[in-house]
């Protein structure tokens, strides 16, 4: 117990345990932060990937192996049995097999379709093609509605005169089949002979079975299976389904269709348990196994009926490329948070072995004075550090990893942590007492010069300016590298540049921000000398007087409250941006596109008009149904490629009025007074109206579609509309010129608004009144955009790191004016004994807040606007709004003012309540304290 | 032979003639014409002006002088917490002036020790009384043995046995100042440096810490050199040099003799010291009671040279 005494004696010094209890407790909080970010964004990665693969489609994140069967003559056919071994070899040999459970996977065998033959013609003359189809598990992907499996024997009839054996399968179909073939139970499919002298086969339906979650890869993996599909030219198409048939039946069937040619599947889904690490090995994998020798043993090892062209493949790229992509885009603002929260969180750090080693001061004078050299100086802090910020940073990390379940344990992000917390102190120490030693070393120089030297001052000028340059080299590389000039591939990129960003941003404006600020507070100090009242001259003057404290605490607090406001920058973005694309997307609240040639009649319109939550409708004319060109304007000579959209202008503006778009120029697209309308007054998109503008060609324009032309005058430009809400190049036309073409162009949509639109009731109408209609929400539209994986679980990040970066600009600002604590209860102890009232004293306390708010709010302002300006185009965040334009970063005032509301509110609390401890204190004790100090 | 050597010469030679130290050996402090200037904000501040002291090794030295005298910039000088701007001074046959940082450290440990008026300064709180005296032998890498030894014989020497494991808060201000002193002495050091030890502590507390300076200078051989406004401290030690305006002015020295009866009777003689350039500083309280100002008439007698004011009354100025 002794020694444990004396142990905590020694590492507690004579400082006492309170640099000790900060340091544990920042440590503590900074190993958290540290480790909790990369696991917390591995973790969400994870996650996101799950989600994306359970969202994605079946096929799509399968692996799938498919050969070709040749059974031979006088051999054996590939049984059910030997396919399931061959199954479990590949599934052996996949890359994280234990990510493919068996019991979901299956395999199966095709058999080429064959026309059914008919007594009677098939309905609508479309001929019926039915291919056998073998599948494992089909038990547990189908639900028997009438009869039963196929699991009995193949009824075979041997050849008689003049007539071919006959083979009888039994078969499931599932409901569609049965519709479509028109049989039912006991029915039999006769699907003739496949060559001369084969046997004649048939088809026993044995059961009808309904298709058990009809999305996954055992039914969309050969659609026909769960319901006859239509397919060939439009002319003449034909019904192609397929019948189950059972494992016993494969010999068979090999017999009957002459040997053909079969094709074989083994399906290996994936699991939704996957780590997203495992998404790209998985690729690499069968990439790799697609080259490997299982794929020959297997085809060995099918025998005699052997196997070929057997190919490995999944789509899991193709099928997560949109969710890769947006993790990407996420990935980028991520890294600047986590970066910029270990830049502030190690800034912290330093700040706070700072102040241990102010603490320390007296303690290594001493050792000093007694003969301790710097090194024995600097193994006393070291071995104190470590007794002391060791343990609070296995405390957190342990702690951090006990709260983050899965990911990697951040090996240099807390190397680096470790680092700080045991040598700064140390090192500050060491530097402090040996620029002492130099002083008082060259105390004898020629200049004569004793005590304050202020040498060091240029030194740290040129040091500033040449951090300044590097930051803003940097920062500038980044913005040309995102910018319109540089590929689209480098958007969204998470470069060691964008990653730092955050940092380099704020090392940039902290620096001359610091040096600047006193200027303006010097001018305040003078102009309120002039006032009575001591406490506005002497605050102001003191604040111009004194630093903000180093440019540490400033860049630190700069840094975290920067990174606050990022995070609520890139969520409001986001939102915004996506409430934009959804607008970009549907162009009202819902649109209706009719199919082929039909069209909005008025009484559709009239009947969509009265659906309860429709406020406005417009029926409207696009050229192109894929949007792109279908017109041409020019004089002639010089021709622009343009779409067409033509609208009624009134219930056109009246519905764009609905829309954040700006109002439809009604009167731009009048008929002139005359009747006149040979020349249609038309508006162009501003990319029109530029090229027209450069050429100079301003008449005897004419507009071409389909054979038809009319003249038209450009009455004005129009940059977004809800008929053309993706924007381009587009010629808008008043729906009255119609009348003057030959054939007229019908409306093909019709634009709907109407902020409490009831989408069940606007579906019904449109069925009714525009049968084969398809209808777009754009509510649904941005549900979808919001509920992209990745987005939905980096916005709990940003979250989290706001919270994280609100946190260090706390500390920040506390241990910005904990630094200053001492000169500060000096000065009050002497106000106070010249005869300073007590709420004088504590009002006065309080400007101390003013350098470190001045400097917070101007830097943090800045800062933001430069980030906003930087790396906004760099993010690539426009993924998930869906607008085609990047989207901008830009802080909404709330964002800005609240964090910087905070800090003041905390800042201003903290000298409230130190003034007030301090005006407690008796003044004899106070000063006779300082005298001790 | 430079300066300095004959200075270091004719101290010898005065040395052997009178006060403690070893027949012939050479003196422990020297300065000769110690100059050191401050500057600050562009002021100048000369706080010693070419100052001249010798002290032998063993002796027991008291150093008084106003505020602002000098008296505190010369200890830290001498204890190598700072450099003179000019002049010479020479520890224990160190060359202040000539160290390096490396050699200022040991000279540091090894051969000043440091005794600061608060006792807060001269002792870490959260050490006991013994590892405290053991500290300045850490720093010196002593074996652990060694120290442990050092540090009880100290501690026993200055009275403080009972208290060496109790820590600094629990020991009375005596008691603290004591133990400073043997933690300014655990690396045998050649001279003891004290500024204003007992500024602090009431009579009593302050007469049991000179006597546990005088065990050291006694029983240690150590040079003492004590700057104190403490009239108790002067009255017992056998030195006593005044500063004044940067430069040594008087000197007072006192000697016991015994007188008709058999009974020890203290002499005190105050001498006013005479720089190498012959200038004298004459006492503050002669000055004024002949009012002497702007020159002096001098006189050569004899035995003595007189000193007159420079205008008697009646006379022109």
């Amino acid at each position: 117990m002794n020694q444990l005494r004396r142990l905590q004696r020694l590492v507690l010094g004579e400082a006492g345990p309170a640099p000790a209890l900060v340091l544990v407790g920042v440590t503590l909080v900074i190993a958290v932060i540290v480790t909790v970010g990369p696991r917390a964004l591995a973790a969400a990665d994870t996650r996101a990937t799950r989600q994306a693969v359970a969202r994605a489609f079946a096929l799509d994140t399968a692996v799938q192996v498919t050969a070709y069967l040749q059974a031979r003559p006088a051999g054996g056919v590939l049984s059910a049995p030997a396919i399931d071994v061959l199954g479990e070899r590949f599934g052996a040999a996949l890359p994280r097999s234990a990510l493919f459970p068996a019991p979901q996977r299956w395999a199966g065998v095709i058999l080429p379709s064959r026309m059914v033959l008919l007594a009677t013609p098939p309905p609508q003359g479309r001929p019926q093609l039915m291919e056998a189809a073998y599948r494992s598990r089909l038990a547990s992907h189908c639900d028997v509605v009438a009869g039963s499996l196929p699991t009995g024997s193949v009824l075979i009839r041997p050849a008689a005169a003049g007539r071919p054996a006959t083979f009888t399968f039994p078969v499931a179909l599932t409901p569609g089949a049965a519709t479509i073939f028109r049989v039912r139970v006991g029915s039999i499919l006769d699907l003739g002979q496949v060559g001369s002298g084969a046997p004649r086969v048939l088809f026993k339906v044995a059961g009808i079975v309904r298709p058990r979650r009809p999305a996954s890869g055992f039914w969309q993996n050969d659609p026909e299976l769960s319901a006859p599909l239509l397919e060939g030219p439009s002319v003449s198409p034909h019904w192609l389904g397929a019948a189950f048939v059972g494992p016993g039946e494969l010999r068979a069937l090999a017999a009957a269709y002459n040997r053909e040619l079969e094709r074989v599947t083994w399906f290996f889904p994936l699991s939704s348990r996957l780590a997203a690490a495992d998404v790209a090995r998985i690729e690499t994998g069968v990439t790799a196994l697609a080259s490997g020798p299982v794929v020959r043993k297997s085809e060995v090892a099918s025998g005699d009926s052997f196997l070929t062209n057997t190919a490995i493949s999944t789509g899991l790229a193709a099928g997560l490329a949109t969710f890769e992509t947006q993790w990407q885009r996420t990935a980028g603002a991520d890294s600047v948070l986590i970066v910029g929260l270990f830049a502030a969180g190690v800034a912290l750090l330093l700040i706070c072995c700072g102040l241990a080693a102010r603490a320390y001061r007296p303690e290594l004078a001493l050792l000093r004075v007694r003969g301790g050299s710097l090194g024995q100086l600097a193994r006393r802090t070291f071995a104190r550090s470590c007794c002391i910020a060791a343990p609070a940073l296995a405390a957190g990390c342990l702690l951090a990893i006990a709260v983050t379940p899965g990911g990697n344990v951040p090996v240099v992000l807390i190397s680096l942590t470790a680092l700080v917390a045991l040598t700064a102190t140390p090192v500050i120490c060491v530097l402090e007492h040996r620029k002492l030693a130099s002083q008082s070393n060259s105390a004898r120089a020629d200049t004569g010069v004793d005590a304050v030297r202020r040498r060091g001052s240029a030194r740290r000028l040129v040091g500033e300016l040449a951090v300044l340059l590097a930051a803003a080299a940097v920062l500038a590389d980044l913005r040309l590298r995102g910018g319109p000039q540089a590929g689209a591939g480098s958007a969204g990129t998470t470069g060691p540049y964008l990653s730092a960003s955050a940092v380099l941003v704020a090392a940039a404006v902290a620096l001359p921000v610091s040096r600047v600020y006193r200027g303006p507070l010097k001018l305040l100090a003078s102009a309120a000398s002039i006032r009575r009242g001591a406490v506005g001259a002497i605050g102001l003057a003191r604040a111009a007087a004194m630093r903000a404290g180093s440019v540490l605490p400033a860049l630190t607090l700069m840094l975290g409250l920067t990174l606050t406001v990022f995070s609520a920058m890139v969520l409001t973005t986001v939102s915004t941006g996506q409430l934009a694309g959804s607008w970009e997307r549907v162009g009202a609240d819902a649109a209706i596109s009719v199919s082929g040639t039909s069209s909005v009649s008025a009484g559709a319109l009239h009947a969509i008009e009265r659906t309860a939550g429709v406020r406005h409708v417009a029926a409207v004319y696009v050229g192109s149904s894929s949007g792109g060109p279908s017109a041409t304007l020019g004089d002639g000579r010089l021709n622009r490629p343009v779409s067409i959209a033509i609208v009624d202008p009134r219930p056109y503006a009246a519905l764009a009025a609905d829309t954040p778009w700006p109002t439809f120029p009604v009167r731009s697209l009048a008929r002139s007074a005359s009747g006149s309308s040979h020349v249609v007054p038309v508006l162009v998109s501003p990319g029109i109206s530029a090229q027209i503008a450069q050429a100079g060609r301003h008449r005897g324009l004419s507009l071409a579609e389909y054979g038809q032309s009319i003249r038209v005058r450009i009455a004005g430009t129009i940059t977004r509309t809800p008929v053309m809400p993706a924007g381009g190049d587009y010629v808008l036309l008043p729906a009255w010129a119609t009348s003057i073409l030959t054939t007229v162009p019908s409306s093909s949509e019709a634009l709907v608004t109407g902020p409490h639109l009831n989408m069940d009731a606007l579906r019904a109408t449109s069925a009714r009144v525009l049968p084969g209609s398809r209808i777009l929400f754009r509510r649904q539209v941005l549900a979808g955009l919001n509920a992209s994986p990745a987005l939905r679980l980096s916005e709990s990040l940003y979250v989290a790191g706001a919270v994280a970066a609100a946190l260090v600009s706390a500390l920040a600002v506390l241990f910005s004016l904990a630094m200053s604590a001492r000169s500060r209860a000096s000065m009050l102890t002497r106000l106070g004994a010249l005869g300073m009232a007590r709420p004088q004293t504590v009002l006065l306390g309080v400007t101390e807040a003013v350098p470190l708010l001045v400097v917070a709010t101007v830097g943090t302002g800045v800062c933001v606007w430069l980030l906003a300006v930087i790396v906004g185009p760099v993010l690539g965040l426009n993924t998930f709004t869906g607008t085609l334009e990047p989207a901008a970063l830009a802080p909404t005032w709330l964002d800005l003012v609240v964090p910087l509301a905070g800090a003041a509110v905390l800042s201003v609390a903290f000298l409230v309540i130190d003034g007030v401890l301090a005006a407690r204190r008796k003044l004899a004790v106070a000063l006779r304290q300082e005298e001790t100090v | 032979m430079t300066g300095i050597d004959d200075l270091i010469a004719d101290r010898t030679r005065a040395a052997r003639a009178s006060g403690p130290g070893e027949p012939g050996s050479a003196p422990m402090i020297v300065c000769d014409r110690l100059v050191r200037i401050f500057s600050a904000a562009g002021i100048e501040t000369q706080a010693l002006q070419g100052l001249d002291l010798v002290l032998q090794p063993g002796e027991l030295t008291a150093l008084v002088g106003a505020s602002g005298s000098g008296k505190s910039t010369l200890l830290n000088i001498l204890a190598g917490l700072d450099l003179p701007t000019g002049g010479r001074a020479v520890v224990d046959g160190h060359d202040l002036l000539s160290m390096n940082v490396k050699e200022r450290l040991a000279y540091r440990r090894s051969t000043v020790g440091f005794l600061w008026q608060q006792t807060s300064r001269n002792l870490l709180g959260h050490l006991t009384a013994a590892e405290n005296v053991q500290l300045p032998m850490e720093l010196a890498k002593l074996p652990r043995r060694p120290r442990k030894q050092r540090a009880d014989e100290l501690l026993e020497l200055l009275g403080l046995a009972d208290s060496a494991d109790r820590l600094v808060p629990e020991l009375s201000g005596g008691q603290q100042q004591r133990a400073a002193i043997a933690v300014a002495l655990a690396n045998k050091p050649g001279v003891l440096l004290a500024d204003e030890p007992t500024g602090e502590l009431d009579t009593e507390t302050a007469d049991e810490v000179f006597d546990a300076l005088r065990t050291a200078n006694e029983q240690t051989g150590v040079t003492v050199l004590i700057v104190t406004h403490d009239a108790m401290v002067t009255e017992h030690v056998n030195r006593t040099v005044a500063i004044r305006d940067g430069r040594i002015s008087t000197e007072v020295l006192r000697r016991t003799a015994t007188d008709e009866q058999g009974m020890r009777v203290q002499h005190a003689q105050e001498y006013a010291v005479l720089d190498r350039a012959g200038r004298l500083q004459l006492p503050g309280d002669f000055i004024d009671a002949l009012d002497l100002k702007d020159r002096v008439k001098l006189e050569l007698e004899p035995d003595h040279i007189g000193v007159w004011p420079g205008h008697q009354a009646g006379e022109d100025s």
